[in-house]
């Protein structure tokens, strides 16, 4: 049977077709065919460009006349395209019905997706060739992947770029929280002044005894604002859920707002669980930032702790720190994606708040759970394994000194017990307050306002044959360093005794064995027993 | 990939800010702008409504902007190859487009993608016809076909033939220095 195909319906037939004489040289070819073997040209030989990649039974070119209705594979020298397909041959020319093959039968050195290298398009391939579906679905995963990379990739930017941001905010909140505390020393420091004196009114009494309350509050939000700076990426450490609450109940109440009550109810004492402290307070803070968003207007918010038996909860014993709002509650459409990340049904809110909860609980091998009650209020509870069980205030070292210490008022002046202390502190109230404090307590005291007068005052003691016993120094000073300025006098005057004060914790590098630490802000009663504790200086001995 | 590329127009054109305010003001988050994922039309008008306010455009003019973005985008990005793939000429690509769909479909189960075909094509233009499933998108077909004439090198117009029947009909003229034409319907 002998039938015609005009060029261009041969074309679209077969778009890698060529054309040949029995010389093998080349007549014709489609399209496809120069779009990847773009050296090829009418008039050529076909040797010169292709090699045949299978065998059709004899070698060369010549035999394919005689081999009609076989296949025969290609392979381009130049650009590694493969072609397969049916010889045609009738008559001087023969026709080569070729097809772009995906994948090289004989050598799959060629990547069946790597278009962009190939070139090539839907339209080199014959209608209906399945290879183009194959080629679309197989390059639609790898865009999928190459689009999942980059997801990955941009996530870790964001995730590098908030990591950065988190890092500036929590340095800046520690900075404020710093220079917080200092005014909160001073505020406190010359409250327990004005109640030493004792020549004050029970009016002006209970007035002081507000003031020092309140400072005493504000206290509590540096402690936990420098909780949340300093310890960002804080490892799981045993800890006391309790005390932790107990410790930053003025922070929580702060954020729970003026309008809302913010009550405890901790049943859980001594019972230890192993968690990071900081994600302890930020997975308590954003209950109760969900627990205020919650309510409208005036409510009441109660975080309460118990300790679940092994039947009650999951698996072994469990702690269940739960917080509950009278806040509008929620229906059930929402009820069911609460935890749901980026889910949110505030104007302002970017729904990771409880997700975090709950990654929190169960991180620490515990869970998250919610109920809720319209127009009633929500409770979340979150359960976390005991490990220990300790007995009642042991756990109270994650505490510093309790506020009922910082009301006592000073007791009556001592008799002077000699010692010289050299002071150096650069808030001249906090310096005055904190003198009058010493002084009232029998010690001699050489005030200086920063490291180099407080240099100036030993030179002038070390003259007059009087060195200082104690060196007490803020770490942070207007012109050095409270540490470098300890081991200067400390060489100078060997068995001198060093309290270190400060808002911030330094390194335990920086810290020498016998020196003390004073955390800021100064409770007069931690100060003066820190100080008293301090042993005499070696050359006294 | 839709809810990626307007996210990607609004950003270009008003900020990584504003997009943020949109987004929230949306209720929605990352898990919305997963590329390869069949969304709920009712979240892509809303994206779409949402950016079009924002754009100070009406939504038949943001669609029709879309749809020119939308070819820059998915050019430029990890299906650019299948891009290349789909054809070398606008001619050949829009006649290609169902082969590429039905990819999509094939990898995105409950994906409804559209039809296209070239009904005429001449050297002065081409008479292309579209159909959806979907109603109300002729706008982003007009842009995209925009889009296309941009990507190929190609300048001219594209008219929206009137007309309520389907498929719905697009001529695509090509203006080349010193001629004129069109198809002829």
């Amino acid at each position: 049977m002998a039938f015609t195909l005009e060029p261009e319906a041969l074309a679209r037939l077969f778009p890698a077709h060529i054309l040949i004489d029995h010389d093998g040289r080349i007549l014709r070819f489609g399209p496809a065919v120069g779009h990847n073997i773009p050296a090829m040209q009418v008039g050529d030989l076909l040797t010169d460009h292709c090699g045949i990649v299978n065998s059709v039974g004899e070698p060369g070119f010549l035999a394919l006349a005689r081999h009609s209705g076989r296949i025969v594979q290609l392979r381009a020298r130049e650009t590694g395209v493969v072609l397969t397909g049916a010889i045609v041959a009738g008559g001087p020319r023969i026709l080569l019905a070729m097809h772009l093959s995906p994948v090289s039968l004989a050598l799959a050195d060629e990547s069946p997706t790597d278009m962009a290298a190939t070139r090539r398009q839907i339209t080199d391939y014959s209608p209906g060739d399945p290879s183009v579906d194959v080629l679309l679905l197989v390059s639609m995963q790898k865009a999928m992947l190459e689009e999942a990379r980059t997801m990955a990739m941009s996530l870790a930017r964001e995730r590098q770029r908030s990591d950065g941001l988190l890092d500036r905010v929590s340095r800046v909140a520690g900075y404020l929280a710093h220079d917080f505390n200092n005014m909160l020393s001073i505020i406190r420091l010359n409250a327990q002044r004005l109640l030493g004196y004792g020549a004050l009114g029970a009016a002006e009494t209970r007035l002081v005894q507000m003031i020092a309350e309140t400072a005493e509050r504000g206290s509590g939000i540096t402690r936990s604002l420098m909780t949340l700076s300093r310890e960002r990426n804080d490892s799981p450490t045993r800890l006391s859920p309790d005390a932790v609450i107990e410790l930053h109940v003025p922070y929580f109440a702060t954020c729970a707002g003026g309008e809302v009550t913010l009550k405890t109810d901790l049943q859980a004492t001594g019972a230890m669980v192993l968690a990071p402290n900081a994600a302890l307070v930020n997975c308590l803070i954003n209950l109760v930032l969900n627990a205020r968003d919650a309510m409208v207007g005036k409510g009441e918010i109660v975080i309460a702790t118990r300790v679940l038996s092994a039947g009650e909860g999951i698996g072994p014993e469990q702690l269940q720190i739960s917080v509950t709002d009278t806040g509008k509650g929620m229906d059930q459409a929402v009820l069911t994606r609460v935890f749901e990340p980026f889910f949110s049904t505030k104007a302002q809110g970017n729904g990771i708040g409880l997700p975090s909860v709950r990654d929190f609980a169960r991180t620490l091998g515990g869970e998250a759970r919610l109920e809720s009650h319209e127009n009633v209020g929500t409770r979340v509870e979150v359960t976390i394994p005991v490990v220990a069980q300790e007995m009642p205030g042991t756990a109270a070292s994650l505490c510093p000194a309790s506020s009922s210490q910082a009301d006592a008022p000073l007791p009556a002046p001592r008799l002077k017990c000699g010692r010289h202390v050299l002071l150096v502190e650069d808030e001249p109230y906090a310096l005055e307050a904190v003198t009058e404090m010493l002084e009232w307590e029998g010690f001699h005291v050489i005030p200086a306002c920063d490291d180099a007068s407080a240099r100036a005052a030993l030179a002038v003691q070390l003259a007059a044959g009087h060195p200082p016993d104690i060196l007490l120094t803020d770490i942070l000073l207007p012109d050095g360093n409270g540490t470098d300025l300890a081991a200067f006098v400390e060489s100078q005057v060997p068995g001198v005794g060093v309290a270190l004060m400060s808002g911030f914790v330094p390194q335990t590098s920086q810290i020498r064995d016998k020196w003390q630490f004073i955390p800021k802000p100064l409770n007069p009663e931690h100060l003066l027993s820190a100080v008293r504790a301090l042993p005499p200086r070696m050359a006294e001995v | 990939m839709i809810h990626a590329a307007m996210r990607q127009m609004v950003v270009e054109r008003l900020g990584e800010d504003q997009w943020l305010k949109l987004e929230r003001e949306m209720q929605l988050g990352p898990p919305d702008f997963i590329s390869l994922t069949v969304y709920d039309d009712a979240v892509t008008l809303r994206i779409l409504d949402v950016s079009a306010r924002a754009l100070g455009l009406s939504i038949e003019e943001a669609l029709r902007a879309f749809g020119r973005f939308w070819v820059r985008f998915a050019d430029s990005g990890p299906f650019s190859s299948m891009m290349d793939f789909t054809g070398k000429s606008m001619a050949d690509f829009v006649r290609n487009l169902d082969l590429m769909h039905r990819a999509v479909s094939a990898t995105l189960p409950g994906a409804r993608m559209p039809n296209f075909s070239v009904a005429d094509e001449r050297a002065e233009g081409l008479r292309i016809h579209y159909s959806s499933p979907r109603e109300g998108l002729e706008p982003f077909v007009g842009g995209l076909l925009e889009g296309l004439m941009e990507r190929f090198g190609l300048t001219g117009e594209v008219h929206h033939l009137p007309g309520t029947t389907r498929p719905a009909k697009f001529d695509v003229l090509f203006v080349e220095e010193g001629s004129s034409g069109g198809v002829h319907s």
